[in-house]
């Protein structure tokens, strides 16, 4: 994808807010992460409750504990804000596959032309329902004025800033919002008698250039929003997989199939919005006493379509003989190739694959503008089952 | 035991049971050669379990006896002797032989041979003669059809055909292709139909075994075991179960188009275009286009990284538009074994599979299935 809408999605005083979401009596009182406050160190993370008096991130703690000495001060719980990061990063997958992470809480999203709107406020509610915390989604072309659309509507905000409004937006904020600039360059500028974005906007190029060398140019072209820096993905994609633990440990084996066949629907939505087919089919079954086993298998042709990577998983599943309660299962596709060519076979309904991969188009297509499975296989539908639990059931 | 024989006639032996031994096994003496002497005659066995094979050669004899001895070493070190005699003598109570070819003497350590699995017993019996070179020339041309994955046990064989009326069949088939030939033979008894899958390696390890004493195969069945011999040597295996699937159902019956090529037009122009597709490419399909358009066939491949190439043969008869994309290992696998100068490619209406067979002659057909595009 080369062109769309750049999102940056930020949740909101992150540590905080999961501290609150699970602390009921914490909620709508100051709370700052990062330790007590007769310890040494600094802010990690701080409630808007806190940001009202005036502690800020990075602050060292006992200047909070002055600021607001009628805060929550709670250690850092990184593992738990780690798990929580992982739900959301799960659903902004779901959206797209073309994903940035910036940080435990931060993240690029490449979406289409005209989508990010709706792809936004879509994830909005999806963390809000599924996860409980506030995100703030900043929309625009490029990465630079997604970010700082996104400062702008914060908190729990949904900005967007045009093209054609970008300079106009721009000229009115510090020159400490452009990328690079921190409190060195910032002072620097200041000298200048620059400190809006705006007067750098009506500085010549040339000018930059002398006083900051290289950087100079990228200054004058961020200072009218022009970013043409490409979403990073940290490498490309080699699996794709899901998998679900249940509230509690299933010990029928007639309810594993609906899972594999859920788990196969996420897997095989995501993998094909990467354009990709697998080679390897891999299922993962961890039992209540936590032995955890997997079984892999590679068959001759590619899986592309859900049914496909369903009963390549339903076969695997019968292969494991497990007895023992189900903990966790888990359907992934990895040795991905790029779809496209089926060799045909003899003794096989020939044109079996080639329907199977249409039939998979339209669901995809029909899942991208509802934003959720639409048409489903049969198997996943029962209601009695399958439906209530899936809204239980703790995603890693 | 104790014996002489000749250094040539050795090392031929040994390479030719040594081939099927499994480089990695749990049973030690599977990695060893059985060797036994009774009378003026030494015998040679090897097996993996699945393939049993033996082979024969004169010696002189001062005394019986048998030995497994470690294969690996043998042949190797027997096949760097010089020409001449070479003594094979027992140490008194041991399971050390000492081995003495002119001035090398070298002692190995065996293993008992009872330790080593019995040769399969066979009943003689129903008896099929076939041309050595025929044969062989028939395995080259099903081995490409045979699967190599062990997904589907049976595709790894051959289905071996004989009808009342007394031709034999061959065929071979991985899904993606289909190899079926015909083959000749002799038979002291009355043909009586017969229909078994033969595990491919035997039958690719018999072919390549060099007989210069015998120019004919004996293939026999001995209940559920096959056994093939040459005058010398003898390979036995356990034929595969399960049923073999209906290969003539499978068979086009109309065609769109039918061209006659020459192979050193062909197989170069589709080596030429194999060589722009890479290694790891062979994934996604492996792909070459084959378009037929009036008097032309041309041949196209292209990999984004490489860069692509576009071949064209003139064809003597006009062309139907067909424009079919093949897996171009399975192309230049049956090309390579057509042994004929002349080739017909016929194209069926239905699938677009492609059958190649030989200009003159109906013994041989290879029908490679296209890849279709989603």
């Amino acid at each position: 994808m080369t062109r769309g809408d750049i999102l940056l999605c930020d949740l909101d005083a992150f540590y905080a807010s999961v501290e609150q979401r699970d602390e009921p009596s914490y909620r709508g009182r100051p709370v700052i992460v990062g330790g007590r406050p007769n310890q040494r160190g600094v802010v990690s993370a701080c409630s808007y409750e806190a940001r009202a008096f005036g502690v800020r991130s990075a602050m060292p703690l006992i200047t909070a504990a002055r600021l607001c000495p009628h805060a929550v001060f709670l250690p850092v719980n990184m593992d738990k804000y780690r798990r929580v990061s992982e739900e959301v990063f799960h659903l902004l997958y779901r959206q797209t596959p073309w994903v940035e992470p910036v940080s435990v809480d931060e993240a690029y999203l490449q979406v289409g032309d005209g989508e990010g709107m709706e792809v936004a406020q879509r994830l909005k509610n999806q963390i809000r329902q599924q996860v409980g915390l506030a995100i703030s989604v900043g929309i625009s072309h490029n990465k630079l004025l997604a970010k700082i659309a996104c400062d702008l509507g914060k908190p729990d905000g949904l900005y967007r800033i045009p093209a054609e409004g970008a300079r106009k937006v721009l000229a009115g904020l510090p020159v400490c919002v452009l990328p690079g600039v921190g409190p060195s360059t910032a002072g620097r500028l200041q000298a200048m008698g620059i400190v809006t974005v705006g007067q750098l906007q009506m500085l010549p190029v040339s000018l930059l250039e002398g006083h900051f060398g290289s950087r100079g140019r990228e200054l004058a072209l961020f200072a009218v929003g022009e970013d043409s820096r490409p979403l990073v993905q940290e490498h490309q994609v080699k699996s794709v997989g899901e998998e679900i633990t249940f509230p509690l440990d299933i010990s029928h084996p007639g309810d594993i199939p609906p899972v594999l066949l859920w788990l196969s629907e996420e897997v095989g939505y995501r993998m094909r919005r990467l354009g990709k087919a697998a080679r390897t089919l891999t299922v993962k079954m961890r039992s209540s006493d936590f032995t955890t086993r997997t079984r892999s298998v590679t068959p001759a042709q590619v899986l592309a379509s859900d049914r496909e990577i369903y009963h390549t998983a339903l076969d695997l599943y019968e292969k494991f003989h497990q007895v023992e309660p189900v903990r966790l299962v888990g359907v992934q596709v990895s040795n991905l190739v790029d779809k496209g060519f089926y060799q045909m076979a003899l003794w096989e309904e020939s044109h079996h694959h080639v329907y199977q991969a249409r039939l998979a188009e339209v669901q995809d297509r029909l899942r991208e503008k509802y934003g959720k499975p639409v048409i489903k296989l049969a198997g996943g539908l029962d209601p009695n089952r399958f439906r209530q639990e899936k809204g239980r059931y703790d995603k890693k | 035991m104790h014996f002489q024989c000749d250094q040539n006639l050795l090392a031929h032996g040994l390479s030719t049971v040594s081939r099927i031994i499994a480089g990695k096994t749990t049973l030690p003496v599977l990695s060893g050669v059985l060797l036994e002497v009774q009378e003026n005659t030494l015998f040679l066995t090897a097996t993996d379990l699945e393939i049993s094979v033996r082979t024969s050669l004169p010696v002189s004899t001062v005394s019986e006896g048998s030995i497994v001895l470690p294969a690996r070493q043998l042949v190797e070190i027997v096949r760097r002797f010089p020409a001449g005699p070479v003594f094979f003598k027992q140490q008194a109570n041991s399971l050390t032989v000492d081995i003495n070819c002119r001035y090398s003497n070298l002692s190995l350590n065996g293993m008992d041979a009872a330790l080593f699995p019995s040769f399969p017993e066979i009943q003689f019996r129903d008896e099929y003669y076939f041309h050595f070179d025929d044969f062989r020339s028939a395995i080259r041309q099903v081995a490409i059809g045979m699967a190599s994955d062990t997904t589907r046990p049976i595709f790894n064989g051959c289905l071996f055909e004989v009808e009342e009326n007394g031709t034999a069949t061959l065929v071979s088939t991985d899904t993606h292709r289909l190899c079926v030939r015909h083959l000749p033979f002799r038979s002291k008894t009355t043909h009586v139909a017969r229909s078994v899958v033969i595990p491919g390696k035997v039958l690719t390890e018999i072919s390549k075994i060099v007989d210069p004493d015998s120019d004919e195969l004996t293939m026999g069945f001995s209940d559920n075991q096959i056994y093939l011999k040459t005058s010398r040597d003898i390979m036995i295996c356990r034929l595969l179960e399960g049923k073999y699937p209906q290969y003539r159902q499978v068979l086009p019956h109309s065609f769109s188009n039918s061209i006659t090529l020459k192979i050193s037009d062909i197989l170069p122009a589709v080596e030429r275009a194999g060589l722009l597709v890479k290694e790891e490419q062979k994934l996604k399909g492996n792909v070459v286009r084959l378009k037929l358009k009036g008097h032309t066939l041309s041949i196209d491949s292209q990999s984004p990284e490489i860069g692509r190439i576009h071949e064209e043969i003139p064809i003597e008869q006009h062309q139907r538009e067909l424009d079919v994309t093949y897996n171009v290992k399975y192309i230049l696998d049956v090309l390579k074994v057509m042994e004929t100068e002349k080739i017909i490619i016929d194209f069926s209406a239905t699938n677009s599979a492609a059958i190649f067979r030989p200009y003159e002659g109906a013994h041989y057909m290879c029908l490679v299935l296209p890849i279709k595009q989603f």
